[in-house]
């Protein structure tokens, strides 16, 4: 149910930048989630739908896009795809890894009305 | 128009934790996150540690629930100073209510800071507060396919306590399961069987503190004398 403060942080990003750019109303957000985040993408979009009510985000539409997680090993320098709850390398065993991708959650881009 | 931008969603948490971690530096106190599933023993082990530490060690709590100040309740006599946070229907503290706690504490004065989170297993791993290490409780109730089931926080544990652990043999509980998942998700944090009721693990828990301090001062000696 973290959602709801993923939501509330969101919008104070987007109404903030919004108002940088003198925007009206913001018509698409796109957010990039990472697949290590704990984030259900449709209970992130009824919560982005109420905390944006009474802002110009209000109707705004959400597009999250799916990042899959990459990590290296360090132990033998390959890349591979972890499983949430596995982040062995399958090359070498060793657990010994960067994370490339897959923790992230990003504001990718507005799209806004201006006057 | 299309605005490109490339922002983190939770900056705004993590700067202010970063102050709090910040404080806590210059306070010289070790801020410790406690997580873990409701009922798996968080406010026991409070009850316990204040107690061995109580003279030597003066420390803070900082408690995180929905509602009641219970847990503050409990641990007011041994603590050095509590704060109470009721979060009314969040389900995990963040940085900043941890931010508007501190102007009240003496952080100065102690040596241990417990953040006691609101009893959760996902949504507290995601919000950094600023803490030093991350202790994660399991209690040999919840079952022992949990950390595979819940391998955020025990991906992110600094030291994952198995609490309850004299109810051992009350259950159908495979240990070598609980440590080869989580040996596949962190390499480093110790798993410690714990035992409020028969006092199994408390040295050691208490020893962990002991070294966890002891590193964090040695590290910040060496960083000012640089």
């Amino acid at each position: 149910m973290h959602e709801m403060s993923l939501a509330a942080a969101l919008i104070e990003d987007i109404v903030r930048i919004a108002q940088e750019h003198q925007a009206i109303r913001v018509e698409a957000v796109e957010l990039h989630v990472g697949a290590l985040k704990q984030v259900v993408p449709e209970i992130l979009a009824e919560a982005f739908k109420a905390v944006a009510i009474g802002t110009p985000a209000e109707g705004a539409v959400l597009t999250q896009i799916e990042i899959p997680p990459r990590s290296l090993c360090q132990g033998c320098g390959q890349e591979f795809v972890p499983s949430p709850s596995d982040f062995l390398c399958p090359y070498c065993g060793a657990l010994s890894m960067i994370t490339l991708q897959g923790d992230e959650l990003i504001l990718s881009s507005l799209t806004c009305a201006t006057p | 128009m299309k605005i490109n931008v490339v922002k983190n969603v939770l900056k705004a948490n993590d700067l202010v934790a970063e102050k709090n971690r910040q404080a806590f530096r210059e306070a010289g106190i070790l801020a410790i996150n406690l997580i873990s599933s409701p009922g798996s023993g968080k406010t026991t082990l409070l009850e316990k540690t204040l107690a061995a530490l109580s003279g030597r060690d003066p420390s803070i709590v900082i408690v995180g629930d929905l509602q009641t100040s219970r847990d503050a309740e409990r641990v007011a006599d041994r603590a050095f100073q509590v704060t109470q946070i009721n979060t009314g229907m969040s389900c995990h503290l963040y940085a900043n209510q941890i931010a508007s706690s501190l102007p009240a504490l003496d952080l100065e004065q102690a040596s241990f800071l417990f953040i006691e989170n609101v009893g959760n297993l996902v949504c507290p791993g995601e919000f950094d507060l600023g803490e030093n290490l991350k202790v994660i409780l399991l209690s040999i109730p919840e079952g022992d396919d949990k950390v595979a089931k819940y391998p955020t926080v025990f991906r992110a544990a600094d030291l994952v306590l198995l609490t309850k652990i004299d109810l051992l043999d009350a259950f159908q509980y495979d240990l070598k399961r609980v440590e080869s998942d989580l040996r596949k998700l962190n390499a480093v944090a110790p798993l410690l069987p714990f035992s409020a009721t028969t006092g199994a693990g408390m040295e050691d828990w208490l020893k962990w503190l002991q070294q966890q301090k002891a590193a964090k001062l040695g590290a910040q000696a060496r960083f000012i004398s640089e």
